[in-house]
């Protein structure tokens, strides 16, 4: 376990607000809007901000867990609270469920281009490019996760620019009436918003590396506060435009979204966006990637670059054995439990044990004296 | 004869350093001085009045302090061995030997070009003054451009056969000390090395030559020199060749011109932006045009769907092959262009252009719409003043256009994806080459892309500006009046 | 460095080259396809469909912009499949602009084809659906002397009249957006074929996805008016006598005067009154510019146009109340009463068969106000 944290890896505070958001807008931005409307119908919107809220208090608590632990990643706060067989065992754990959530991202774009772009384009072709990407991206450090970042984040402000044009066909009334279902059923659909929003759990990996550790906080909120305005945005927007039924028929909604877009050189932007979405895609799925080779360096010391071509051989045969949507559904379900689990839950339980280690301490630190 | 013997020995010994097949003078002024020079190396008349008038005043057996005492010249050097005066002689200085010691002066008039304006960095509005060949008129032009005294320059020199002369020129208070040292370092590795033109020694020193894309910048330009070193860059002159050096250098720098400053802030931003533009297009265009036509005919207008039809349905070639065939046309075109001498490369370049152009479309070998598209992609390519990025940005449409003939929209984005982490990964002398990310500060920028408005009250428009702003107050709307 | 790069190099080279000659990825050139850009479908008998589809023809310099291919099948795709084994090109749909129903198959109900015509991700969302008079077959394969190609002719003539005539707009989407909405119903233009040309001459009024009767323009204009959408030009009839005090007597003795308004802007306020019993009140404020008007009127005394304001409204209240009516009659509600009442209604669970019952014994007040802004350059 590394003491120090080595001089290459420190970045500034500010560069969190393009880190985070970009590991929660993924794929599931494309079509998680029936899933919410299944539960709370109309007032999705309401789950979505219930959901928003939820993870800026998360996101509150993990950042706080991280100052009382100064300068440890998530494997070295197992080590601390859970010892080191059970925290070993907890960090095989988190790395396993960032490898999964790699497979699902990768596999879960691949199907949105063969559903929309190319329906004959080989699975095992399109894992084979993105991971290429991913390795040659990771191969030159931080710093091409931290630029790419970036510019993913202009990416998805322009895309989002795009959805001002289904404005002009939207029926303001299709929100009202406003509070029309139970409470019950807008709490399950936050859990369900939980699934697509998730992601921001990668804080307590980044905040090792930050250089003034006292604006990670501002930085970490307003990054999240991104992703719950643009959530909120195209929820809104996807509500109106579609009519009840209409949304829960739809598999790829902000695609749909995209689809009518026309202008007078340019039709159909949905082939142009969803090929330049993967721009999007890759920071995030190194960032995982980099998450992975910190735990494998840190417990078991092994060879970076190896593990790394290791990781990518094993994303691009488990993308490869999903065969249809329904597999892929599966995935994305599977998945999305243990990220509500990993990134709502397991914090609060960390806070709760950090605390109580503290507070161990400090005792054991007077009754020395 | 003792005079003439040693003359006749000098001679000996020198032209034997140079396997006897050189033309030396070599004049006895007394029997025991001599002096030798290359004769279309020195400046005759200086040569005539300030050394062998001098010499002749002086007495038999002048020891080496009458000698140096009594030459009006200001440099002068002691040669301890015969030997080392031959590299001397060459730069056009004259040895004059007494039969124990010797020493050099200079009296070169070595042949060199007179300052002209730039040929391929031309600006409107700004000065025309652009480097020459002879490294000491560069330095000189330097150093009067920037009178301070922070201006530091190191001598180096490099070759085993050409013993060129490097400078190392930088500000002592801007300029960051370990890049300085890294790149010392790396032209003291590379001392044996014989280098042609400053372009070779830049691509020996970068961090990455692997890379088609520049890391160090090459401009013949002195404002933007001078301007380089006031930012705090290095600069590293070469004899013998008109191109600076200049680094560390970001990607962006390949594409802003001291043009946009001369012109203001407001046309500078937007001829900025006009490039970047042209930059996207050059790149995206051909590739675009290749993927929607084979995979993607979805998004293409209605209204450009039917002439698109009837252009292409002559072509015999799928887009793919089409597009690579008039490519590399374009760049025949240029090639030649570039090569030719100047009284054929005109008419050449009319009967390339037009007139294999029109005929290609109307034998239906290629559709003109591809033509259109083709030559503003170079057009947008030119537009980038620095030639070495512009070569590299063509070069790279290559991939782009072969991968989206292969795999439609997800082959030009796998090439703008590596391309982007490619540029990202590089370094410039250490220094990241491509970060998007700029600090936010004002006071971490080390130069403005974007042009601002200067501040008001700093400049006499500034003034003016700011007694104007404050004359029209809401008061005097009020009351009618303006206040001079 | 350099020579750690050197069995690097191999090992990616042969990686890449294998990739790329294993790896390809099915090509659709441009001019290799026989893009087909109107659709119409015809139903034959009980389960067969007779699929026409318009074709760019891709020979150059042919004379004829157009090819029309035809085949019977029972499922839309199998229809494709039919039409491609006529032509050299395969077809495709991704740029299709309009899909035209017969009468009769609209009458049947097109939910069916439109949802698989919407499954295919390469098929817009912004295509106009119509209904046309007599088999579509007939409509898109007749030669038109004046008209090149009756595919995007169609297409931009649809598209001149949803952006400023009484044609509301029949994408894709509105129609799907309206059929899965319980409170309303979709509506589609009505095309027939004139000897040289092809005209719009209606609305067909569906109820869920089966067309139940038509309106002409004049109703039209008011539907599109109570959607919220702009309309520009109406005549209005209005009895002489009520205008008498300012007509200069000249023409006609009796009868009507007709005004024609050209509408610059129009605000709708459909509100629900009361829920049992059903009540609502519609309200339209529409500012006009009066076009044309028959007779000669005295505009010089304000209460001139004041007069012509309220009588025009009165005229166009009378036409409204007519149109909703025979809407309640018919069963088909276009302007989306329904989705007032689900959206006032607290729970109200709102499905497409409740409303069915419910829109008839609804009693619909309306009520236009116009404003006169100008006369035109005179008076």
């Amino acid at each position: 376990m590394s003491s120090g944290t080595s001089h290459k890896y420190q970045f500034k505070a500010y560069m969190l607000l393009f880190l985070v958001c970009n590991v929660q807008v993924g794929v599931g931005i494309f079509g998680f809007q029936r899933y919410i409307y299944k539960e709370a119908g109309h007032d999705a919107w309401m789950s979505v901000l219930l959901s928003g809220i939820a993870t800026h208090l998360i996101v509150w608590i993990m950042v706080k867990t991280l100052e009382m632990h100064k300068s440890l990643d998530l494997y070295g706060i197992q080590h601390v609270l859970f010892g080191k067989w059970i925290g070993g065992v907890l960090s095989i754990c988190m790395m396993l469920y960032f490898l999964t959530n790699m497979t699902t991202i990768v596999r879960t774009y691949i199907e949105a281009i063969q559903s929309w772009i190319f329906p004959d384009f080989p699975t095992w072709l399109l894992s084979l490019i993105l991971l290429v990407l991913m390795v040659y991206g990771s191969l030159g450090g931080i710093r091409v996760i931290l630029q790419t970042s970036f510019i993913s984040f202009f990416l998805i402000i322009a895309t989002s620019l795009f959805f001002n044009y289904p404005i002009r066909y939207v029926e303001w009334s299709r929100l009202l009436p406003i509070y029309d279902t139970t409470a019950q059923h807008i709490w399950v659909g936050a859990i369900k918003m939980g699934f697509t929003i998730t992601g921001f759990e990668v804080i307590f990996m980044l905040y090792r590396h930050v250089q003034d550790k006292n604006k990670v906080m501002r930085y970490a909120q307003a990054s999240v506060l991104f992703t719950n305005i643009l959530y909120l945005f195209i929820m809104i927007v996807s509500i109106i435009y579609f009519s009840e039924n209409q949304i829960l028929r739809t598999i790829w909604g902000s695609i749909n979204l995209l689809k009518i877009i026309k202008y007078p050189f340019l039709e159909r932007i949905e082939f142009i966006a969803i090929p330049f979405w993967m721009l999007v895609v890759l920071p995030g799925i190194m960032q995982l990637a980099w998450n992975v080779l910190r735990g494998t360096v840190q417990l078991f010391g092994w060879n970076e670059k190896l593990t790394l071509y290791g990781l990518a051989v094993i994303v691009i045969v488990a993308s490869s054995t999903l065969h249809n949507r329904g597999q892929v559904n599966q995935l994305n379900d599977f998945i999305g439990i243990y990220s509500v689990i990993v990134s709502y839950c397991y914090p609060l339980l960390l806070f709760a044990l950090t605390y109580v280690y503290k507070w161990r301490k400090r005792e054991k630190g007077s009754d020395a004296h | 004869m003792a005079d003439f013997d040693f003359a006749a020995s000098l001679q000996e010994q020198i032209s034997a350093l140079f396997h006897h097949r050189v033309h030396l003078v070599v004049r006895s002024i007394s029997p025991s001085v001599a002096i030798c020079y290359m004769p279309q190396h020195v400046d005759t008349k200086q040569l005539h009045t300030s050394i062998l008038s001098p010499l002749l005043q002086l007495g038999q057996t002048p020891t080496i302090e009458d000698l140096r005492s009594s030459l009006p010249i200001g440099e002068i050097m002691d040669i301890a061995a015969i030997p080392e005066c031959a590299p001397l002689i060459v730069k056009g200085w004259v040895y004059i030997a007494t039969p124990q010691a010797g020493i050099a002066a200079n009296v070169a008039d070595l042949p060199k070009r007179s300052l002209t304006s730039p040929e391929n960095e031309t600006t409107i509005l700004g000065p025309m003054v652009a480097f020459t060949e002879s490294i000491g008129m560069n330095t000189t032009l330097l150093r009067t451009s920037i009178p301070d005294t922070e201006l530091c320059s190191e001598e180096y020199k490099m070759g085993n056969k050409r013993n060129t002369t490097i400078h190392l020129m930088f500000m002592a208070d801007r300029a960051n000390p370990d890049r300085v040292e890294l790149v010392r370092q790396r032209i003291k590795q590379l001392r044996l090395n014989d280098v042609t033109g400053s372009s070779e020694l830049m691509h020996m020193i970068q961090d990455n030559d692997l890379s088609v894309f520049p890391q160090l910048m090459l401009t013949e330009r002195i404002d933007l020199a001078s301007h380089s070193l006031i930012e705090g860059k290095i600069i590293i002159l070469l004899d013998g060749s008109p191109l600076v050096i200049v680094g560390p250098s970001e990607f962006i720098d390949f594409f802003l011109s001291m043009e946009d400053r001369y012109l203001g802030w407001g046309i500078g931003t937007f001829i900025r932006a006009l490039r970047m533009v042209a930059l996207i297009l050059s790149v995206f265009l051909t590739p675009a045009y290749v993927a929607a036509l084979t995979f993607h005919y979805e998004i293409i207008p209605s209204s450009l769907l039917v002439s698109l039809i009837e252009s292409r349905s002559k072509v015999p070639f799928p887009p793919l092959f089409e597009t690579i065939i008039l490519e590399v046309t374009m760049e025949l075109l240029r090639e030649a262009g570039a090569r030719l001498p100047t009284k054929v490369g005109q008419t050449m370049g009319i009967v390339g252009g037009i007139v294999i152009g029109q005929a290609a479309v109307q034998a239906g070998f290629t559709s003109n719409i591809l033509i259109m598209l083709v030559a503003l992609a170079a057009l947008g390519s030119f537009a980038t003043p620095d030639y070495l990025m512009s070569s590299s940005l063509r070069l790279v449409r290559y991939p782009m256009v072969i991968f989206a003939g292969i795999w439609g929209s997800i082959g030009i984005v796998f090439v703008t994806s590596l391309v982007t982490m490619h540029l990202i990964r590089q370094t410039s002398l250490g220094r990241p080459y491509f970060s998007p990310v700029h600090p936010i500060k004002e006071s971490d920028l080390a130069y403005d892309e974007v042009l601002l408005p200067e501040p008001k009250g700093l400049t006499a428009t500034g003034h003016r500006v700011r007694k104007y702003v404050r004359s029209i107050s809401l008061r005097s709307l009020w009351t009618g009046k303006i206040d001079e | 460095m350099r020579s750690l790069l050197k069995p690097m190099f191999r090992v990616v080279g042969v990686l890449s080259v294998l990739a790329l000659l294993v790896g390809c990825v099915q090509s659709s050139v441009l001019e290799k396809l026989g893009i087909s850009v109107a659709i119409g479908f015809d139903v034959l008998s009980e389960e067969k469909f007779n699929v026409t589809s318009v074709l760019t023809n891709p020979e150059p310099g042919a004379k004829k912009k157009t090819k029309i291919v035809s085949g019977i099948a029972i499922s839309t795709k199998g229809a494709r499949i039919n039409n491609n084994q006529q032509l050299a090109h395969t077809l495709v749909n991704g740029q299709v602009r309009v899909v035209v129903f017969d009468d009769k198959l609209a009458k049947q109900g097109i939910t069916y084809i439109v949802e698989n015509l919407t499954r295919d991700p390469f098929f817009g969302d912004m295509i106009f659906l119509a209904v046309s008079e007599g088999p579509s077959h007939e409509l898109l394969a007749g030669s038109y002397e004046q008209i090149p190609n009756i595919g995007t002719y169609l297409y931009e003539m649809l598209q001149q009249h949803i952006q400023d005539d009484w044609v509301p707009s029949c994408t894709v989407h509105d129609y799907r957006s309206a059929f899965y909405s319980a409170g309303q119903d979709p509506v589609l233009p009505m095309l027939r074929k004139l000897p040289n040309g092809v005209e719009v001459f209606g609305l067909a009024l569906l109820q869920n996805d089966r067309v139940v009767g038509t309106i002409g323009p004049g109703e039209g204009y008011l539907l599109k008016l109570l959607l919220g959408k702009l309309a520009t030009l109406k005549e209005v009839k209005i009895d002489r006598d009520e205008l008498r005090p300012y007509l200069h007597e000249h023409r006609k003795a009796d009868g009507h005067v007709r005004v024609v308004i050209s509408n610059l802007g129009s605000k709708k306020h459909i509100r629900l009154l009361s829920a049992s019993p059903l009540k609502f009140q519609a309200n339209l404020r529409i500012n006009v510019e009066l076009q044309e008007i028959t007779d000669e009127y005295d505009f010089s005394k304000p209460q001139a146009s004041k007069l012509l304001q309220q009588k025009i409204g009165e005229a166009l209240t009378k036409e409204t109340e007519a149109l909703i009516k025979k809407l309640q009659r018919l069963g088909s509600d276009p302007i989306g009463f329904g989705e007032v009442y689900r959206s006032s209604v607290r729970h109200s669970k709102l499905t497409a068969d409740k409303w069915k019952k419910m829109f008839p014994e609804a009693s619909i007040q309306s009520q236009v106000e116009v404003n006169i802004v100008r006369t035109g350059t005179i008076e």
